[in-house]
Order: C-alpha cells, then sequence, then structure tokens
C-alpha cells in the first residue's frame, strides 16, 4: 500500500504542485472512449458473415 | 464531505489546475481529471503504464473455464467469458472499483476469482495505469451485480487497497455504480462538465462553479439537445457524437443515429440522476432494468428516428406549402437553390420557415435533398391541383360530399373538420379527403368555413357544420354565396 502518501488530501484546490497540473494538461495519450465496452474488432468480420450466412 | 461539496470541490479543483486558463476547458482536460479522482499527488505524478501487470494476473487464471483473460491495446487486461469474440449486446450493469496500484493484482484476484467460481456473465477490465476507474466489472444479471457488490464492500482486503471512486457515480461502499451501453460514461460527464465550465468561462462566472450549477445545466443541456429537433440535429454535429458514430458505425445495425442519442439520452439522464448524489443501489437496478426493456428502447429509438429525420420532413413540409403558395414547382426548386446558394431570402417567412430553415437547415442539406424534389415533381404536382386554391377545394369537397352522402353528413364532417379531422369527407373525383389531410390545417378549414358563412348566420340553434352545410349549392367555388358578404 502506498503508505507514504496516506495521509495527502485528495484533489486539494489549495495545493496543486506543478508537476500534477503538468500531468492533468498532458491529454496526448487520453482516449476518452477507453471506458466504453471493446467490441474487438478483428474478429467482428468473421462473426458478421456467419450472421449473413444464416 | 457531501456529493455536492465533493462535485464542486472537483469542478474548482479543474479550475484551479488548468494551465490553459486562456483557453476554453477541454473536454480530455476534464476526462483526465476524473481519472484521477482519488489518487494522490504522488499517485498522480508516479502514474506509468505498468507492463508487469499481465503476468502477475494471468497465471491465476490461465486455466480458468469460466473467465478468459487478455491483454489488449495500451492500457487495459479484460476478463471475459468469450475471449475477442465480438461483442453485440452491450446491455451490461457496470461497476467501479478504485484500487491502488499497488494492491491492483491481490484485488483483481480476489474479485475475479468471486465471478468465475459463480459462474458469472461478465465483460469486465482492469487498467495497467493508476486511475480511478483502474477495476471496471460490467454483469449482465442484477442479482449477479448485487452479489460482487456485497462481496467486496465486505471483503478487507479489497477495502484496504481502495480508494473513493468519482462522484458522479451512484455509490454503494466502495463501489460505483452506472450503465452506459455502448459509450464512455466517464467521457459523458466530461462532455457536459466541460460544456458547464465554457458557459461560465464565458460568462466571467468561473468562481461561482458548482454542483447545484451544474445539476442545473446538465438539466437544461438534455432540455435544449436531446429533446427537440434543433438541438438534436445541433447535438449530432458535436464531437462527441460524430466521434462515437464513427467508432460505432461499424457494429451498430439500424439506425445507428437513432440508437445513439436513445444512448446519450439515457447516459446523460443517469449522469443527472446520480449527480444529485442520492446513493441507492436499488434504484439504481430498477433503472438499469427498466433501461433494458426492449419495448421501451424501441420506443426511444422510433423517437430519435423521428428526430434524426427532422431536417427532411421540414424541408418537405416547406416543399408542400411553398407549392400551394406559388402553384409553380419551378419557382419552389429556384428558391430551394437560392438558399443552397447563401440566399435564404427565397424561403418565405410564413409558419416561420425561413426561421427554422436559417436554423434547423444547412445549404449543403437541401443540395442533399433537392433531386428529391426534382425527381418527386410530378407526385408532388399531382397532389396538388393546378387551380390549387384552399378555399375552392373546401368548397368542392363539401359539394361532392353532400352530393354523395346528404346534408347530415357533410354537416358532422364540416363539425369534425374544425378540429381538423376529415375522415368524413369524400375523398370523391379529385383525392380531397387525403389533398386536406396534407395540405390544411384546422386553422385553414376554420378560415373556410368561416368564409362561406360569411355573416349569414342562419339560426343560433344550428351548429357551424350544419349552417355551412346549408350553403352549400347556393355558392360558387370562388365564394359568392349570392348573399350578403
Amino acid at each position: 500500500m502506498n503508505n507514504d502518501t496516506n495521509n495527502e488530501k485528495i484533489l486539494d484546490v489549495n495545493n496543486i504542485p506543478d508537476e500534477v497540473k503538468k500531468v492533468l494538461a498532458d491529454t496526448s495519450n487520453v482516449d476518452m472512449d477507453d471506458d466504453a465496452i471493446q467490441q474487438h474488432p478483428s474478429l467482428e468480420s468473421d462473426s458478421v458473415n456467419k450472421d449473413e450466412q444464416i | 464531505m457531501s456529493r455536492f461539496d465533493e462535485i464542486t470541490n472537483l469542478l474548482k479543483y479543474a479550475i484551479a489546475a488548468n494551465q490553459s486558463s486562456n483557453q476554453p476547458f477541454d473536454e480530455k482536460y476534464i476526462y483526465n481529471v476524473l481519472e484521477v479522482y482519488g489518487l494522490t499527488n504522488s499517485e498522480i505524478v508516479n502514474r506509468n503504464y505498468d507492463q508487469t501487470v499481465f503476468s502477475k494476473v494471468y497465471p491465476q487464471f490461465a486455466n480458468d473455464p469460466n473467465l478468459k483473460v487478455f491483454q489488449e491495446g495500451r492500457c487495459f487486461i479484460y476478463f471475459n467469458n468469450n475471449g475477442t469474440n465480438v461483442t453485440r449486446d452491450t446491455k451490461y450493469m457496470k461497476l467501479y472499483v478504485s484500487i491502488k496500484h499497488d494492491g491492483l493484482q491481490v484485488c483483481s484476484n480476489e474479485i475475479f476469482n468471486y465471478i468465475s467460481n459463480n459462474k458469472m456473465e461478465t465483460n469486465s477490465k482492469i487498467s495497467i495505469l493508476d486511475r480511478s476507474d483502474d477495476v471496471v466489472i460490467r454483469l449482465r444479471n442484477p442479482e449477479d451485480a448485487m452479489r460482487v457488490i456485497n462481496f467486496i464492500n465486505s471483503n478487507q482486503t479489497i477495502k484496504n487497497y481502495s480508494r473513493t471512486t468519482n462522484p458522479f457515480l451512484n455509490r454503494d461502499g466502495i463501489v460505483g455504480m452506472a450503465f452506459d451501453e455502448n459509450l464512455s460514461y466517464n467521457s459523458c460527464v466530461s462532455h457536459l462538465v466541460t460544456a458547464y465550465l465554457n458557459e461560465l468561462r464565458n460568462y466571467n462566472s468561473l468562481s461561482i462553479a458548482s454542483a447545484e450549477g451544474l445539476l442545473r445545466f446538465i438539466d437544461d443541456y438534455i432540455k435544449n439537445n436531446l429533446r427537440e429537433p434543433i438541438g438534436v440535429n445541433k447535438f449530432m454535429n458535436t464531437e462527441l457524437f460524430q466521434r462515437n458514430l464513427k467508432r460505432l458505425s461499424p457494429y451498430i445495425q439500424g439506425d445507428i443515429r437513432a440508437k445513439l442519442l436513445a444512448n446519450f439520452n439515457e447516459t446523460f439522464s443517469l449522469i443527472y440522476e446520480n449527480t444529485k448524489g442520492i446513493d441507492n443501489i436499488n434504484s439504481y437496478i430498477e433503472k438499469y432494468n427498466y433501461s433494458i426493456q426492449p419495448e421501451r428502447n424501441k420506443k426511444i429509438e422510433d423517437y430519435y428516428t423521428t428526430q434524426v429525420n427532422a431536417k427532411e420532413e421540414l424541408v418537405d413540409s416547406y416543399v408542400k406549402y411553398a407549392l400551394g403558395k406559388y402553384k409553380n414547382i419551378n419557382v419552389v426548386i429556384n428558391c430551394l437553390e437560392k438558399y443552397i446558394n447563401g440566399d435564404a431570402l427565397g424561403i418565405t417567412r410564413d409558419q416561420d420557415f425561413r426561421e427554422k430553415f436559417q436554423q434547423l437547415i444547412k445549404p449543403n442539406d437541401v443540395a442533399n435533398l433537392i433531386n428529391k424534389y426534382r425527381k418527386m415533381d410530378s407526385y408532388v404536382l399531382s397532389m396538388v391541383p393546378p387551380d390549387y386554391d384552399l378555399y375552392d377545394m373546401f368548397i368542392n369537397a363539401c359539394t361532392e360530399t353532400k352530393e354523395k352522402y346528404g346534408n347530415a353528413q357533410l354537416a358532422a364532417a364540416i363539425n369534425e373538420g374544425i378540429m381538423g379531422n376529415y375522415s368524413k369527407f369524400t375523398n370523391g373525383t379529385r383525392g380531397y379527403r387525403d389533398f386536406m389531410k396534407k395540405n390544411m390545417s384546422a386553422l385553414d378549414f376554420n378560415s373556410c368555413a368561416n368564409r362561406l358563412l360569411g355573416d349569414n348566420t342562419l339560426s343560433l340553434d344550428m351548429t357551424l357544420g350544419e349552417q355551412c352545410a346549408a350553403l352549400i349549392g347556393f355558392q360558387s367555388a370562388s365564394g359568392d354565396t349570392g348573399r350578403a358578404r
């Protein structure tokens, strides 16, 4: 467990280090839809063909 | 801290931490803030993609008969029943647990062993990057969800490593709850929070950002963007909608735009409810059960199918109206061509057509539709007689109805006609009933009836229909009753 950080206040408006601001400002790796359910496209086409045959 | 306090604090934090204060807020930035909610500053700064997680977690489930475990993409390890077989039905209950990264392996073993041992239907994942939603459990069965929630909340190991989930989720103990079908719940939260903060920013009012204000904003946002055609069409042009449309197009059958709108409506409404912070696991499960009823879904999708087609319906109704007004299809086409070229003055202001066009219809939309009217030329004209005039049609419809069915029938037809129901009129030689249904509003009908009546009030004991019917046969189609007008 992160015992060394347990006493830190969460989202402390009065204590936002520049390093944290920098992390939040860096949106280059943000995938807005990574929270959504995945459809695993690699096998999608096979499945569609199966449906069409039926 | 109350839920409202938590959300207000999150908003103020997002404002204070924003390094680009001279720029509008960005949805990705807000998504980042949500992603690290509950993490300490040290955890935020030290985050990285820990590629050792899979090798630690996988052995436990390598021969599991109920769960497939695999890593796909940069961030997630999946736990589901079917491996990479396509997921078509996406209506799952969604549980979030925020686990400190050093407890991720032990906690995910606890959780997914429980799910596997109880043979639950699931499509879940954990994140190798430390984040607030690093354990996301999707379950099909509400009873399973209840059992998993109870299991997690009574498991001391998991509790020891847990952090608070983001405040836009319904919560039970350390578990956050939502459902989002094909969308990302947190992405939708980011969209709404970003729009709210940018509205405040435009009014130099960021200092008053609050959960109460956000709640009102979300309520208005849903009403303005998902409840009437102009708003719906505006919403369909947002980056959020277009991005998801592109992402989901290969997987969703039928009218994808209508389905997506229904999905957004459901998710935004759930965010609104959850923002109130009235946690109740039973109401959450009730909402989920309600959301998966096929009849209800069809009804909502049918509603949005209508909304999606609103543009075409508006242009259709304009063409029909303008044809009646100008009596020449080429004049109508010319007005549409002018609109395509940026001149809206050709569109009549009658019935607010010009204003509606300017709000809802882009020149390009008309360009996409105009060939339909060129091709439908003969069809449309067949519905509108060349000597088209509402009053003439009214008189002729009355005359033929009276000749065919008698005075009483015509009186009844007129009495219902003033309420917009033309079913008692004969279709006759020129399709009167169909014509009136398509071209004559109840207001138009009343106007024609009053014109016929003029000041010829025959008897106070007679209905309007009876009085008009009595006059039919004494007048010409041009409206001359031979009596004082």
